[in-house]
């Protein structure tokens, strides 16, 4: 790891994760909700992971988290497999790794004041300090709650859900961490506030250099959030199907999938909403199937919408390859040859 | 011109009782719905958005009061105001002529039931005499028409069917009586991309088959923007502005709609223009005086702190709550 890439701060190494489904009298059946991810992280990067609900981003965040194990494979911190290190090493690189969860309702305790909420880990961190609430003012300045001091014996229920968040992310900056995985941290909250959060969390990326990975299902976000910079991984069904930069991923996307989404993504634009419906059947069979039909299937997890599936789309599992030499823009579709020019201008 | 209206919501307030006081959750609405349109109200959430679908099809929770205002619905050519009749006749026009599918509406089917149940025990329940064939042609056609296959989601249970699958069930079941309204709460909140995509599909379809009135409430810009004809923008229990939606969406008037329109995070447009809005949105249970939005707004005046502003008419379809359009 050291001698070719000594950037990379997180990498996942033909993680798997299993879950195993049981039927009644029947022999158990695996159901991957992740199979064999390997995704390197660099310092500084701006990553959003998108996919629809089931396709195992959050698994995903919670294994490069640590808090959860993957079945196979393997997670890497700074150059180190997590899973083999004494656990008095692990603590010590815990801090740096830090998970900020969706719902900012419930990751906060109700019943503490928001300066404990900060001043608690502080101390916990940095020991007792004399300037303890000049640091919960700074951070709470950084993270845009002003003025800091009115909030001090303030509790959480007296902020909105984007206020939460605002805390949330204060909360994980404090052992200074290297990573944070932020899952879904815009769902919850109101949408005026929504381009403010993820905007503060480009600020800080750019202010102190921390990587970012970014999970959400809104594709529109993931391209504010990781423009300039960062690079959009799509994922279906436990795959990474695409990864690239953004001007990639939104402006020249190759797999089915990826298009689907984007065309499936409402506008404003009443003229080109109509386009875009046009446009999706052509990458989107829309039909019913069930389930349990795409858990046997053995190839692509999207031959079933797919209208550009053959035979081989049906038996074998495509691999991420390069769609240029540059090697930033990967694919993993059999029919790149067969996918047409992309017909919609995203600034228009 | 009054007569092409199918609603008319005048002057509709509404609050919430609760401990600490009232929440003022919706102000002084007043929305006209034109018969066989699409109308969307937008607001973020608590901004009193649901709270109007509630007013006026008299469906607030207990702690729910109206406290003033008229709802016309125009039936056979004659107005009558649902805020006066009696209990019994407000039954008879749920479902049968205004239906309201309400939010999160995939968990409302019974787990133990068919899907053909919930249709069988409608009709019962409604004192239809329909036979069971009559119901299930019926059924099977309404599914059909939400792009399922209507003769297996009929003999299927709740939980054979994915999020979205339910969902366009609940509407089918909605429009079994062949209502003139349907009324959606959030209709698309609770799915994914794709799924969201064909529901504003078949909505549309729906509408333009069916010619029925539409009115749907949404905290998602782009996708009212995408199915609605008309539009009223909701804020802090107050509407800012109503219209046209190309109108709208294309040359927002209000400084709210406008700042929202430039926080959107969407998959076109320059990435380096958008811009999200400052400030936190107010408390309904102790609104700043004057505008509702003063407190975010870039363009406030002396007089917008003090006194609320009425709605000016910009043109024949277009109203704005701001104190910039006062003449």
């Amino acid at each position: 790891m050291k001698s070719d890439g000594s950037d990379v701060v997180m990498s996942l190494k033909n993680v798997s994760k299993i879950f195993v489904k049981r039927k009644f009298l029947r022999r158990s059946i695996p159901f991957y909700a992740l199979e064999n991810i390997n995704l390197d992280i660099e310092k500084g990067e701006r990553l959003s992971i998108i996919g629809e609900s089931g396709s195992g981003k959050t698994t995903l965040a919670r294994i490069a988290s640590g808090l959860d194990k993957p079945s196979e494979g393997s997670v890497f911190w700074f150059g180190r497999e997590i899973t083999k290190l004494k656990t008095k090493k692990f603590k010590e690189l815990r801090p740096k790794v830090q998970y900020i969860h969706q719902n900012p309702y419930a990751s906060i305790n109700p019943s503490r004041t928001i300066f404990s909420v900060l001043a608690d880990p502080l101390k916990r961190y940095e020991g007792e300090v004399d300037s303890i609430e000049k640091k919960v003012a700074d951070l709470l300045r950084s993270v845009g709650i002003v003025p800091p001091e009115f909030f001090f014996n303030k509790y959480p229920r007296h902020l909105s859900g984007g206020g939460l968040q605002r805390l949330a992310i204060a909360r994980a900056m404090i052992p200074k961490p290297e990573i944070i995985l932020a899952d879904e941290i815009v769902s919850m909250i109101d949408m005026s506030f929504r381009a403010a959060i993820v905007k503060l969390l480009i600020e800080l990326n750019e202010k102190t250099g921390i990587t970012i990975v970014m999970i959400s299902h809104d594709i529109g976000v993931a391209r504010y959030f990781s423009h300039g910079g960062g690079r959009i991984a799509v994922m279906l069904r436990g795959r990474i199907v695409e990864i690239g930069p953004p001007d990639a991923i939104v402006d020249n996307p190759i797999h089915p999938y990826t298009r689907a989404l984007i065309l499936a993504s409402p506008v404003a634009n009443k003229r080109l909403a109509l386009k875009k419906r046009e446009l999706l059947p052509k990458y989107n069979i829309q039909k019913e199937v069930w389930e349990s039909e795409i858990m046997k299937m053995k190839g692509c997890r999207y031959a079933f919408f797919c209208p550009f599936a053959s035979e081989k789309c049906q038996e074998e599992k495509p691999e991420l390859t390069d769609v240029e030499k540059d090697g930033k823009h990967k694919v993993a579709c059999h029919m790149i040859e067969e996918i047409p020019a992309w017909e919609l201008e995203s600034v228009g | 011109m009054s007569d092409s209206k199918i609603l008319k919501i005048e002057n509709l307030s509404a609050i919430y009782l609760v401990r600490e006081g009232s929440i003022k959750a919706s102000v002084d609405i007043n929305l006209e719905m034109e018969e066989g349109s699409i109308t969307a109200i937008v607001g973020e959430s608590a901004s009193g958005k649901s709270t109007i679908l509630e007013a006026m099809t008299r469906s607030l929770p207990p702690n729910g009061r109206i406290i003033g205002g008229n709802v016309f619905y125009r039936r056979d050519g004659n107005y009558v105001n649902i805020m006066e009749i009696e209990e019994e006749e407000l039954r008879k026009l749920r479902w049968s002529e205004i239906a309201l599918v309400p939010q999160a509406v995939q968990n409302a089917l019974n787990p133990t039931m068919r899907v053909f149940d919930h249709f069988m025990d409608t009709v019962v329940d409604h004192g239809v005499e329909w036979s069971t064939k009559k119901v299930w042609d019926r059924a099977s056609k309404l599914l059909d028409m939400m792009g399922l296959d209507g003769n297996r989601v009929l003999r299927s249970f709740p939980h054979e069917l994915s999020g979205g699958m339910r969902q366009r069930t609940l509407i089918a079941l909605s429009l079994l009586f062949d209502p003139k309204v349907l009324i959606l709460d959030e209709p698309t909140s609770a799915l994914d991309v794709l799924t969201q995509a064909r529901l504003i599909r078949v909505l549309d379809e729906v509408h333009r088959e069916l010619k029925i009135t539409m009115i749907f409430v949404t905290h998602d810009l782009p996708v009212a923007a995408e199915l609605s004809d008309y539009m009223g923008v909701i804020y802090g229990g107050n509407l800012m502005e109503r219209g046209k939606t190309e109108d709208i969406i294309g040359d927002p008037k209000h400084p709210y709609t406008q700042a929202l329109v430039a926080s959107l995070m969407s998959v076109v447009g320059d990435v380096e223009k958008i811009k999200p809005i400052p400030g936190e949105p107010p408390s309904l249970l102790n609104p700043p005086n004057g505008c509702v939005f003063h407190p975010r707004c870039p363009f406030r005046m002396d007089k917008c702190s003090v006194e609320t502003p009425p709605l000016f008419k910009l043109s024949e379809n277009h109203y704005v709550r701001c104190w910039l359009y006062e003449k």
